[in-house]
């Protein structure tokens, strides 16, 4: 080998361990809380590892005279067992996405099923010094692909289809816009190293494989990070920012078919400075909850909490006779939230909506206030009474 | 082989961008900030590709002609000027935050001069051979004009670090200050990469400048999941993560609650949209008035603020919280509205009790905060 040649391996392999580098602190920094991020990074590392084991075995390979092979066995043992371990920690990490982070019964039961695999795996890897299975390595430290190297393939590729395949099929069954989009993410990762073992396999010279795992980590990152942006953590609905972006996105459609309403918590700074705020987020919960049961199911409708204690709702619904009903229905929800539990408060709202009007609104702004006026007017009217 | 390995180096920046590109294309509102960083990404990608393609022209005599390479080393030159442009073109924007920033003509013309002069003697290189020629075996020469190119690259570097240095003095706000920092080190890097490339011929250059590209991205990003969408102080979320790290480190400090007097009747007499704005001073207050100390300041809840600051003992605690108000007093001077900002605000001091208490802590700071509002009412 070379030393031009090993300065290209070093460049080809530098930079994807870099841009992981980035993505750990990232994920450390901002995903804290969440329980699956420690997952999410130590693929990252394992990627990171596996590409310092590749760097290092290309330092030995045919160096027999320098070295001993030892070293390029234990490497080439390394490599085989992060190989297959990468494939498990990410299919783990993608399942963990997708189902939660409380597995019932029936799912831990088949993440068990899915460990058996690796460990078999793994056991061979270990053995294959003395079995040659996998790879070999002769006296003047030249590195040969075992009898049974396809074993290899089929376990990493195996985990990575399921880790594919497992996010597509659920994609249907989401009903909320940031789950649909993780589960994009999350089946459009699991096709890259797949593009890159292939490529690969064609034209030997190319190295493609984990550089292509790690724009794949990037990806799920992304989608990780998406579902941040945009909902709001006390009551799990749509935040602000999103509502404005969905918002800009209606106001640029001729459509007139859509409703804006807002509504807002009566005399909720009172039940915060007598019950304190932790009783003050509960009554927020709660709203939010009513208006999941109203609306949640309805996918043509963006729930959002505007902020403080009012929300907002866009409804593409056709005439005033729907929203109407819905108010309603978000009334009556909501007193049943309130006779179930058990808090000294009995929470109420102020609605008012509005429609878009083409012709007469022209930004986000327009209608917003026509909305808000509404809303201030049913405030007024309920003070009266 | 050697081919080969740069195809293979080049390959994974290359995917990186596509992907970069499309996922600030799948935005549904991209501001012009956005438009003018999905540029410089188009232009880098195409850098590469003429990289590529030149590197693979030059001397290989079984499928060049001379006009080809010819052709490959003027789109070489005009991308590689076109990307230090473009990328001042998103440094302006940047510096001067604000969606309706227009470029003046004469302005727009001045940047554009550098470009279109070595734009013209690079097309005319095949006539009069000035910037660079190609032998009758397809290699690739310098010419007398050969440093035009690189001239112009330079002014554009130069213009676009010396822009953020001068956006990093005079800004106030200090995590504007910490971006803005963060995109001159971006800047700065991508160059010292071309003059290692020009030294030793290992291909950094274009690569680390996609890293840069990543990294600006990956920043920008960062700024909008950990910062309030209204105010742009620190989210409540990610004040609730910090806190619990503070409390892993064992430091001591103070919390500071701030909540605004009258904020309500601001919102219910003025409406919503003066409310966001009196929210949105108070946040830029506490950004330049706590900013100059070690302090972490967060939007809580509604017209709730909380900072985490390090003062040696409760005096001086006290201090900071009496020269906050006076300075809160002289602000609301400079202001031209009919109300008057003002907040009650309490502090507590972090020790052992409160260790993986957080909410009891902020619940003490609470309390003092309320006897302050009280103090005022009567």
């Amino acid at each position: 080998m070379t030393a031009i040649n090993y300065s290209y391996y070093l460049q080809i392999d530098t930079l994807p361990i870099l841009l992981l580098v980035i993505l750990c602190i990232n994920a450390k920094r901002n995903f804290r809380n969440l329980k699956n991020s420690d997952r999410f990074v130590s693929v990252c590392l394992m990627i990171i590892l596996i590409l310092v084991t590749d760097l290092l075995s290309w330092y030995f390979i045919g160096e027999g005279d320098r070295f001993s092979p030892m070293c390029l066995w234990n490497l080439g043992t390394i490599y085989y067992m992060l190989d297959g371990a990468i494939g498990w920690a990410w299919f783990g990490y993608a399942y963990y996405q997708v189902h939660g982070d409380f597995l019932t019964d029936k799912e831990q039961r088949v993440l068990t099923i899915a460990t058996i695999p690796i460990v078999l795996y793994i056991a061979i890897v270990i053995g294959t010094p003395m079995t040659h299975w996998i790879f070999y390595v002769d006296e003047k430290s030249r590195f040969f692909r075992g009898n049974l190297h396809v074993i290899q393939s089929i376990v990493g590729l195996g985990y990575l289809v399921a880790s594919g395949v497992m996010p597509a099929l659920r994609y249907k069954k989401e009903e909320l816009f940031e789950r649909k989009v993780m589960c994009q993410g999350l089946a459009l990762a699991a096709i890259l190293p797949f593009v890159g073992a292939v490529i690969q396999l064609l034209n030997y010279n190319l190295i493609l494989l984990w550089p292509f795992s790690t724009i794949s980590m990037f990806i799920m990152y992304i989608s990780f990070q998406r579902t941040k942006i945009s909902v709001d953590p006390l009551t799990g609905l749509n935040n602000r920012g999103r509502l404005e972006t969905y918002l800009q996105y209606k106001v640029h459609t001729v459509n007139d078919d859509w409703f804006l309403m807002f509504i807002d918590i009566d005399h909720f700074k009172k039940i915060n400075d007598t019950f304190g705020h932790t009783t003050g987020d509960r009554a927020l919960q709660m709203v939010a909850e009513a208006m999941r049961a109203t609306l949640g199911t309805d996918s043509d409708c963006m729930l959002s909490r505007y902020g403080g204690d009012e929300f907002a709702i866009v409804l593409n619904h056709k005439n005033e006779m729907d929203m109407k009903e819905v108010v309603r229905q978000l009334r009556t929800s909501l007193s049943n939230l309130n006779d179930m539990s058990d808090e000294l408060f009995k929470l109420q709202l102020s609605i008012g909506y509005a429609r878009w009007n083409h012709n007469k609104m022209k930004t986000v702004e327009d209608i917003l206030k026509v909305a808000d006026t509404e809303m201030y007017l049913q405030k007024l009217k309920t003070r009266i009474v | 082989m050697e081919k080969y390995i740069h195809y293979d180096i080049y390959i994974f920046p290359m995917v990186l961008l596509l992907l970069l590109w499309a996922i600030i294309q799948l935005k549904k509102i991209r501001t012009s900030l956005d438009r003018s960083f999905q540029t410089i990404i188009a232009v880098c990608f195409l850098s590469f590709f003429s990289d590529i393609i030149c590197v693979f022209l030059d001397g290989n005599l079984e499928i060049a002609v001379p006009s080809a390479v010819y052709l490959g080393n003027i789109i070489y030159f005009i991308v590689s000027v076109m990307l230090s442009m473009t990328w001042l073109n998103y440094v302006l924007y940047y510096c001067h935050d604000s969606i309706h920033y227009h470029r003046t003509k004469t302005i727009r013309n001045i940047m554009l001069t550098p470009f279109i002069i070595s734009v013209i003697f690079t097309i005319l290189s095949p006539v009069n051979q000035q910037v660079f020629y190609v032998t009758a075996d397809c290699m690739y020469s310098r010419g007398p004009l050969f440093w035009l190119p690189y001239v112009a690259n330079t002014i554009y570097q130069v213009a676009a670090i010396l822009a953020l240095a001068q956006a990093y003095a005079l800004e106030e706000l200090p995590d504007r200050k910490r971006r803005i920092l963060v995109i001159e080190i971006t800047t700065i890097i991508p160059i010292i990469c071309t003059v290692f490339q020009a030294m030793t011929h290992v291909w950094v250059a274009l690569p680390m400048t996609a890293i840069c590209l990543f990294y600006i991205y990956m920043d920008e990003q960062n700024r909008q999941i950990t910062s309030d969408a209204l105010t742009g102080l620190n989210n409540k979320d990610y004040f609730n993560s910090y806190l619990k790290r503070l409390m892993d480190e064992k430091e001591d400090f103070y919390l500071y609650v701030m909540d605004m007097d009258r904020f309500k009747m601001i919102n219910d007499t003025y409406g919503h949209a003066e409310g966001d704005v009196a929210l949105k001073n108070v946040a830029n207050f506490l950004k330049i008035h706590l900013g100059r100390r070690r302090a972490f300041i967060a939007r809580y809840g509604g017209d709730e603020f909380v900072a985490i600051m390090y003062p040696q003992d409760d005096k001086e605690a006290y201090e900071i919280m009496l020269s906050l108000k006076a300075d809160l007093v002289r602000y609301n001077a400079t202001r031209d509205k009919e109300y008057e900002l003002s907040f009650s605000m309490g502090f507590a001091k972090y020790d052992e009790s409160f260790a993986h208490k957080p909410r009891k802590l902020v619940d003490a700071a609470d309390i003092m905060m309320y006897k302050d509002k009280e103090g005022k009412k009567r």
